[in-house]
């Protein structure tokens, strides 16, 4: 066979692909010839523009804008920054931010903690390891909803199961999710009840991807398991524990379930979050355009953290690579 | 040197392409399947069927009952789209906005009603029937069904845009045989349901509440309860609608309906905050509350032998008056509209639809399914003196003094100021007449020109 035949097709410039009889007859884009690939990618690229790109572009243009309803419609009429102004004045809004921002530095450091916890305990343990890897799972993958009815079963203030556990040892029962003191720490243990699983997924993952001699060698130095812990394992969990951290701030940054069906935002402003209220500004308003603004807000914010993330990660581990 | 044959492809490089196409290929069968109309939805179409959509509720399966027992009689299909009531009006907002003809009629709170009605994305029935007038014995509600686009406002002499099909009314229900053990009355005023609350607590058991009110805020709930107390004592959120929009939530009887809030939430469960209405209705069903107001929809779960601990232990009268006041329940009627954009044929089948069951006869079914029916002559029938009705004399009764909600075409923007102050109040968050003051600048901003 021939030597170029046999080209391992790394080098584009050295790869020849069609045979040059047929180059002519191809749809060129910027001078290359379109293959069977380009063409497969079209209808995701046709999806992408409907799905994606369309109504990004229309979520930028109802921002900007005032929508009314009217005549059977809607009436779009260009506003300029009023609705920015709009959320610079929003008490409301800036509640919303500041309970997500505690629902979520509260509730991701919880996860990753615990979630790593479990994970260490599980990757260590002999006996049950394996029922434990499946049993721990079931939060991630009941619904919210059956979650959040589950939760207020517990903690309702009148017919709860944890204040009926209270008043049984003559405690006094406590509003968990009436006290503006409370209501947050309590929707933050149902995240975390719900969530760490995923945590605990990752970072079981991470560990068995840590070689094991390492952990042989510094037991035979001598060093603690804690030791062993804190310069071995985390150092080499840095990577995944990123990436958990990343995926459950984002997520919790979209929270609405629990706090839409335990609290709807109450008692006044004090579990109100950006998701709930901006359904409240889109769906009970129906003010659209000031709506769409505060979604936009909310989705730089969400590409802001992401850039943040992505340049720790290539200053903290280089790029990602650990090693 | 290079074979004329066409060289074939390594295994990477058709892992990849298929890969790609496998990967475009489904996003191209979401896309199709996302356009096509399900076969659920394909039974809603042509000339007789049609499709409603509606809200879960209380009255739901009374509805669904009348519906089958309109199927029986006429032959025509009729496909419920049933969602959660704080979605329904998502769902109706998306289908209007897109003209989307999924849906044949709209079930409409008269909470939202003013906003579809001047948006224009109901059609009067006088369009479809220029004949078109409303049996006189059909409650209208101080005028809910009707509109004058001139006015932005409801009115008696505008065009019908919305027939009622569930009389929801605020009604007073109490524990009636406590109150006999008692000795006392059924309460006409605020101050009889107070001496009640007292007298239970001296002589009845100490864990009964002795009145429930909602704080827990949700869309238009605090509000909706605290509407009778304040236009009891003759209040109102603003001063005369549509002429003269001056906030006077915060007036006199404003602070006089506050103090008789507060007063009636100290002797309900110590974080009303928490309380919305599943857990008011809980209440009175587990017997843990004497009394508590709300819609006479919720009327069939009090006497359910398997839901409540207290059946045929529960009596219905006015939402009581202020001593010197004026008895004031809030409506919160649910009305059906036909959008404005859908195909005449599909109007005409859903027009035939309402008209059937605003016939007396089937509306007298209806009731007996434990619909809230909304003509007034099924209220003075003999089913009215069964006692699983019994709630019907108090509706009767109370009709001359139903008020709309706080129904303005900017109504969700007072709803979301009110509910969240309100709220604030009972959870002992803000002082009242702060609070007050608070809510009337903040409602006065949402005024359209103020």
């Amino acid at each position: 066979m021939s030597d170029e035949l046999r080209t391992s097709g790394t080098n584009s410039a050295a790869r020849e692909p069609y045979p040059s009889h047929v180059k002519g007859r191809r749809l060129r884009i910027l001078g290359r010839p379109l293959g069977f690939e380009h063409w497969a990618l079209l209808p995701l690229f046709l999806f992408l523009l409907l799905f994606v790109l369309y109504p990004t572009v229309e979520l930028i243009r109802a921002a900007f804008s005032t929508v009314t309803t009217t005549e059977g419609g809607f009436s779009w009429k260009f506003s300029g920054l009023d609705n920015f102004y709009t959320m610079l004045g929003d008490e409301v809004f800036r509640a919303a931010l500041l309970n997500t921002i505690i629902f979520v530095v509260g509730g991701v450091a919880l996860q990753l903690v615990l979630g790593t916890l479990l994970a260490v305990l599980v990757e260590r343990s002999r006996i049950l390891s394996g029922l434990a890897r499946n049993v721990l799972v079931w939060p991630a993958i009941i619904t919210p909803v059956a979650i959040s009815v589950t939760w207020w079963l517990i903690l309702n203030s009148e017919f709860g199961l944890l204040n009926r556990l209270l008043e049984a040892v003559d405690l006094p029962r406590q509003a968990w999710l009436a006290s503006t003191f409370w209501v947050l720490p309590a929707l933050i243990l149902v995240d975390v009840w719900h969530w760490t699983p995923v945590v605990f997924l990752l970072v079981l993952a991470g560990l068995a991807n840590i070689d094991q001699t390492l952990y042989q060698a510094a037991r035979v130095d001598g060093a603690s398991e804690w030791r062993v812990f804190r310069s071995i394992t985390l150092p080499l969990l840095a990577p995944t524990l990123v990436v958990a951290a990343l995926v459950r701030t984002v997520l919790g940054f979209k929270v609405f379930d629990e706090i839409f069906l335990l609290t709807k935002g109450g008692p006044g402003t004090a579990s109100e979050v950006v998701s709930s209220y901006v359904r409240k500004v889109f769906f009970e308003q129906v003010n659209l355009g000031y709506g769409a603004f505060l979604g936009l807000v909310i989705i730089s914010v969400m590409l802001l953290l992401f850039a943040a993330f992505f340049g720790l990660r290539s200053v903290v581990f280089g790029g990602g690579r650990t090693s | 040197m290079v074979s004329a044959k066409r060289r074939g492809i390594s295994r990477r490089e058709f892992l990849s392409r298929g890969v790609k196409a496998g990967i475009s290929f489904s996003a191209l069968g979401m896309f199709l399947s996302s356009c096509a109309v399900t076969g659920e939805q394909q039974a809603g179409r042509g000339s007789a069927p049609i499709s409603i959509a509606i809200n879960q509720s209380p009255w739901l399966k009374s509805f669904q009952s009348i519906v089958d027992i309109y199927k029986e009689d006429t032959g025509n299909d009729v496909n419920l789209r049933i969602f959660p009531f704080e979605g329904l009006r998502s769902k109706l907002l998306n289908a209007a906005s897109i003209k989307s003809e999924e849906f044949d009629l709209y079930t409409i709170n008269e909470g939202w009603a003013a906003q579809f009605y001047d948006a224009g994305f109901v059609t009067p029935m006088q369009d479809i029937d220029p004949d078109f007038e409303l049996d006189g014995s059909v409650i209208e509600y101080d005028s809910v069904t009707r509109w004058d686009k001139s006015l932005g406002y409801f009115s008696k002499d505008g065009p019908v845009y919305g027939i009622p099909i569930n009389g929801n009314i605020q009604l007073l229900y109490y524990r009636r045989d406590l109150y006999d053990e008692m000795g006392l009355e059924p309460p006409e005023t605020w101050d009889d349901v107070i001496a009640a609350t007292k007298e239970a607590r001296r002589k009845l058991d100490s864990n009964i509440y002795g009145y429930t009110m909602r704080g827990k805020p949700g869309g238009y709930a605090v509000l909706y309860d605290y509407l009778p107390l304040l236009r009891g004592f003759g209040g109102d959120i603003f001063a005369n609608p549509p002429e003269d929009y001056s906030v006077t939530i915060n007036s006199d009887e404003g602070r006089q309906a506050v103090e008789l809030f507060l007063e009636l939430l100290s002797y309900g469960p110590p974080e009303p905050q928490a309380i919305g209405q599943a857990d008011q209705l809980a209440l009175m069903q587990s017997g843990r509350t004497l009394q508590t107001h709300t819609p006479n929809g919720a009327f069939p779960l009090m006497d359910d032998e398997v839901q409540s601990s207290v059946p045929d232990k529960i009596g219905y009268t006015v939402v009581p008056r202020p001593s010197e006041g004026v008895h004031a329940p809030t409506g919160g009627i649910w009305v059906m509209g036909i959008p404005q954009h859908i195909q005449s044929s599909q109007k005409e089948a859903a027009y035939s639809f309402l008209q059937w069951l605003l016939a007396k006869e089937n509306h007298l079914r209806y009731a007996e399914s434990s619909g809230i029916a909304t003509r007034q002559d099924v209220y003075e029938s003999d089913l009215a003196e069964q006692e699983k009705f019994r709630y019907m004399r108090a509706t009767a009764a109370s009709s001359p003094y139903v008020t709309r909600g706080a129904d303005y075409v900017f109504g969700s923007k007072v709803h979301e100021v009110a509910e969240r102050r309100l709220s604030e109040i009972a959870a002992g968050l803000l002082q009242p007449k702060d609070a007050l003051d608070t809510m009337a600048d903040e409602i006065a901003k949402v005024v359209p020109n103020s």
